[in-house]
């Protein structure tokens, strides 16, 4: 569409009514006082021929809050059919799309940036669906950044996995090797039956605290198949596997055995009796209870112990005899030691003398030093005393040992006779132990019985769970095996995958090639047209020199950041902003001609912002775009002010050549009660230089 | 001032059409001018050498311009023309600072210049022509078309890339390549993804010692 004939607007915005305005002209100049409709009227033709966009309209509300019905947009062109849009409600405004094909690549974001340069919205002209529709809308390049983004991220953690640090095995197996040696040792303190006793009794891994042994994973195995494993398997992650499962196992069976022997006195299908025996025969201590097949071996045990007694007491006897009866001996001893020397110098200097000593006592002399230079005689009598007094003390415990335990046997093999062959045996304890003694040894045993195979159970769980310890040991040390068996692989791997990871990380940075040639974008050369159109304006020499067009931000905010001089386009006046940024809409305009489907361009409320000064030059480029001699070339120009001294500038520069045309349009003031409407004044064209000519 | 055959000669107003009162307050000062005039506006150009003006003319420069550039508006609208009039101003001494200085002060004083025309300072000759013609002429504007960067532009400029850039690994070469063949057709992540996973088997086939 090259230009607009007639605008028609119905329950838009403000407008309560039907407004109706001719617009067949190059430029339409659009006055009126602040809240008079004219941004409205401007942003329905936006909305009609650029359609909906986000940025614009997403905080306003479109249809007329004050009347009912649909609201309505409709166009009509100098030679072009009506373009109209109706919707009932905001949703189907929403769905209004620009009717021009080719719009479709740029979308109405776009379309309308660089067709209609809004005031208050100034800053998108640093804006990133511009950048978006360069560089990424008509390609594949933002899928393949993505890709390339989840290969750095794959390529990396493969090119930073690393094989697991090599361990110190031997030292980790004796660690837990001790664990299980404590875990034995505290087993032992609990009277563990004989069996359980057997399977731990010659495990011993350690030659002292600090070195295996090294038959240890033979002794492992030993334990392992004392607890009940079986087959050919030697140590290793099976063996270790069955062995824990064989000790749990245990530990089930234990936990079985303690249920089943608790006393129950309301259990009337076992009568007291038959639990306190069966109670009986699975505590080893204090109480045994022999069954009766081996009442015979009790009866020899005890007859066994009664010949060992006696025979105890004959040798202690003998020992007694032997113990001397006076301190005569020492004595004797004491003095001759204490004397010796003396009384051998005294000797050996009276056999020099001239009337010498008798032979005998000489004699007697040199025989007693020659048998005390051959010993300690009081130390040795001593010792032989201490001695047969120590083997004394020896016998005289035994003898009570085997007393007790005669008496033991005797009371045990006793009670069981007493259990099994009388009838009653609650009165048979009575007699045995008392009757108060006899429940108090029940309560206890019961206790004892509980606590204690709860006790080993749990212990039999905790070894468990060091063999467990010991397989995972063993399973690690395979993999690292495996590992270290692998080493070259992996480094050719880790290096492979180092070069795949620096390639794909130099490509997803902004500095990656692809990237850089993604984001090329052709904005330089637009540089010399935009300089040629600021050169217009009073602005600073560099800010018209370099004018770079940067990218800032990244991912989705990435947006494109002209820059004047060194002052980006964030940071100008006002003022700045607006010449620059209506330059800037009029070279889009041009940059995206064939996308937008139309030529009509608005720019809504310039005055402002602009100072006087910036009038004249904002009008060289309104002429040129709208009077231009190319008339494929012209925009239909729609231009706001409010302004009024102002406006009679913009009205006195925008007076048309011959040829041209340009009309005014008045919004009246708005009201509720009444409709809106507008005046409208055609301008006469100014004179020419041809006209000069002619009349000079 | 500019050559006989130059693009804007179309717009030149004859000296001898222009009011002869005006142009007797130009003859006692040092600068040659012409006016020129088209559909888009009307334009004075003032060629000048400050370094030879001097004493009080120098210090009334500026309003001696003034009036005539409102006296040249003046007789155009007379004449029935009111367009933006431009005081375009060449002068190869503006370089000395401090006459550009001066100028451009005057060029931004809203109260001096009370919006009735807008200065334009050409600090060389040779840009005069441009900036007229610039200024002048409506058709003058090139249709600059931009075009969006489509998957075969894409992958012709990464080609060139490669073949440019020594400095890249193999492996980049590779990606790029390989991205650069992919993207010329729809589905090329698709692509890329399967050729990935094939390398990622070349990794694990060297980690077991197969390759």
């Amino acid at each position: 569409m090259n230009r607009i004939a007639s605008v028609e607007l119905e329950r838009f915005k403000g407008f309560t009514t039907i407004f109706r305005a001719k617009v067949d002209a190059d430029i339409v100049l659009i006055t009126g006082k602040n809240g008079a409709g004219k941004t409205s009227f401007l942003q329905a033709i936006s909305l009609l021929l650029n359609g909906y966009d986000e940025a614009t309209f997403k905080d306003q509300a479109l249809s007329n809050l004050y009347s009912k019905g649909n609201g309505r947009i409709a166009i009509t062109g100098r030679e072009s059919p009506e373009i109209s849009f109706e919707a009932k409600n905001e949703s189907e405004w929403k769905k209004r799309l620009s009717p021009f094909q080719c719009q479709m690549n740029i979308g109405a974001a776009l379309a309308r940036v660089s067709s209609a340069y809004f005031q208050d919205r100034a800053e998108e002209l640093s804006n990133q669906e511009f950048l978006t529709y360069l560089s990424g809308a008509g390609n594949q390049g933002q899928e393949v950044i993505a890709w390339l983004k989840d290969g750095k991220s794959k390529w990396s953690s493969l090119a930073d996995r690393s094989l697991p640090a090599e361990k110190n095995w031997a030292e980790e197996q004796k660690t837990v090797l001790k664990e299980i040696v404590t875990s034995k040792e505290s087993l032992s303190e609990y009277a563990v039956s004989k069996d359980i006793a057997a399977w731990f009794a010659d495990f011993s891994p350690l030659i002292n605290s600090e070195n295996l042994s090294h038959t240890w994973k033979d002794q492992v195995c030993s334990m392992g198949r004392k607890i009940g494993v079986v087959g050919e398997d030697s140590y290793g992650v099976v063996f270790l596997g069955k062995t824990m499962q064989k000790l749990l196992e245990q530990k089930n069976t234990l936990e079985r055995l303690t249920d089943s022997s608790k006393i129950d006195s309301n259990n009337k299908e076992k009568s007291w009796t038959q639990q306190l025996k069966s109670l009986a025969f699975s505590v080893t201590e204090p109480i045994y209870m022999p069954l009766k097949s081996e009442w015979s071996d009790v009866e020899n045990q005890i007859s066994q112990l009664q010949n060992r007694l006696k025979q105890l007491a004959n040798e202690h006897d003998v020992l007694k005899e032997c113990l001397p009866r006076t301190s005569s001996i020492t004595q004797i001893l004491d003095t001759v030691v204490d004397n010796l020397s003396d009384s051998l110098t005294e000797v050996e200097r009276l056999r020099k003398v001239q009337v010498p000593i008798p032979e005998g006592i000489q004699s007697f002399m040199v025989e007693l030093a020659y048998a005390c230079s051959k010993g300690n005689f009081p130390f040795a009598y001593n010792e032989w005393y201490n001695n047969l007094q120590h083997l004394l003390a020896e016998k005289s415990q035994k003898i009570g040992y085997s007393t007790a335990e005669l008496s033991t046997l005797q009371k045990s093999l006793d009670l069981a006779k007493h259990l099994a062959l009388s009838e009653a045996g609650n009165s048979c304890l009575g007699k045995a132990f008392g009757q108060n003694e006899a429940k108090q040894l029940l309560d206890k045993a019961a206790n004892n019985l509980e606590h204690k195979q709860e006790t080993i159970g749990n212990m039999l769980e905790q070894i468990a769970q060091q063999i467990q310890k010991l397989q995972s040991i063993e399973v690690e040390q395979e993999k690292s095996e495996n590992e270290k068996r692998k080493q070259i692989g992996f480094d050719k791997a880790k290096s492979f995958a180092r070069s795949w990871s620096d390639a794909f990380s130099k490509e997803v940075g902004s500095n990656g090639f692809f990237a850089s040639v993604l984001n090329q974008i052709d904005l330089p050369k637009l540089t010399p047209t935009l300089k040629a159109a600021l050169e217009n304006f009073h602005l600073p020499d560099d800010f018209i020199e370099k004018i770079n067009f940067d990218q800032v931000g990244s991912g989705r905010n990435r947006k494109i950041m002209p820059k004047l001089g060194e002052v980006p386009f964030s940071n100008l006046s006002t003022g700045q902003k607006t010449v620059f940024a209506m330059v800037y809409t009029m070279i889009l305009n041009n940059a995206l001609r064939s996308k937008i489907g139309h030529n009509i361009m608005l720019f809504d409320d310039i005055t402002t912002s602009l100072d006087l000064n910036q009038i004249g030059p904002s009008c060289i480029l309104f002429r040129k775009l709208a009077y231009s001699k190319d008339l494929s070339n012209r925009r239909q120009l729609f231009i706001s002010s409010h302004h009024e001294d102002l406006t009679n500038k913009l009205i006195d520069f925008l007076i048309p050549p011959q040829g041209s045309a340009m009309k005014i349009l008045e919004f009246n003031n708005f009201s509720q009660d009444s409709d809106q409407s507008c005046e409208s004044w055609d301008v006469a064209p100014s004179g020419s230089l041809e006209r000069l000519r002619n009349l000079l | 001032m500019l050559n006989e055959n130059n693009k804007v000669g179309k717009y030149l107003i004859d000296s001898n059409m222009l009011p002869e009162i005006w142009k007797e307050s130009w003859e006692h000062v040092e600068c040659s001018y012409e006016v020129y005039l088209s559909d888009v506006c009307a334009c004075l150009c003032i060629e000048t050498d400050s370094s030879k003006i001097a004493g009080n003319l120098h210090e009334n420069w500026p309003s001696l311009i003034r009036e005539q550039v409102l006296d040249l508006g003046d007789w155009l609208s007379s004449q029935g023309i009111r367009m933006p009039l431009v005081l375009a101003m060449v002068d190869e001494f503006f370089a000395d600072g401090q006459n550009y200085k001066k100028w451009r002060e005057c060029a931004g004083n809203q109260e001096w210049l009370r919006g009735n025309f807008s200065i334009q300072l050409i600090r060389q000759k040779a840009e005069l022509e441009r900036r007229l013609e610039h200024l002048l002429d409506s058709a003058a504007e090139e249709i600059l078309e931009i075009e969006q960067k489509n998957d075969i532009g894409l992958a012709k400029e990464l080609f060139s890339v490669i073949k440019g850039d020594l400095r890249i690994s193999t492996e980049q070469t590779i990606l790029l390549e390989k991205i650069a063949n992919e993207i010329q057709n729809p589905g090329s992540v698709q692509r890329l993804n399967e050729w990935n996973v094939q390398l990622e088997k070349d990794y694990v086939d060297l980690m077991e010692g197969i390759k």
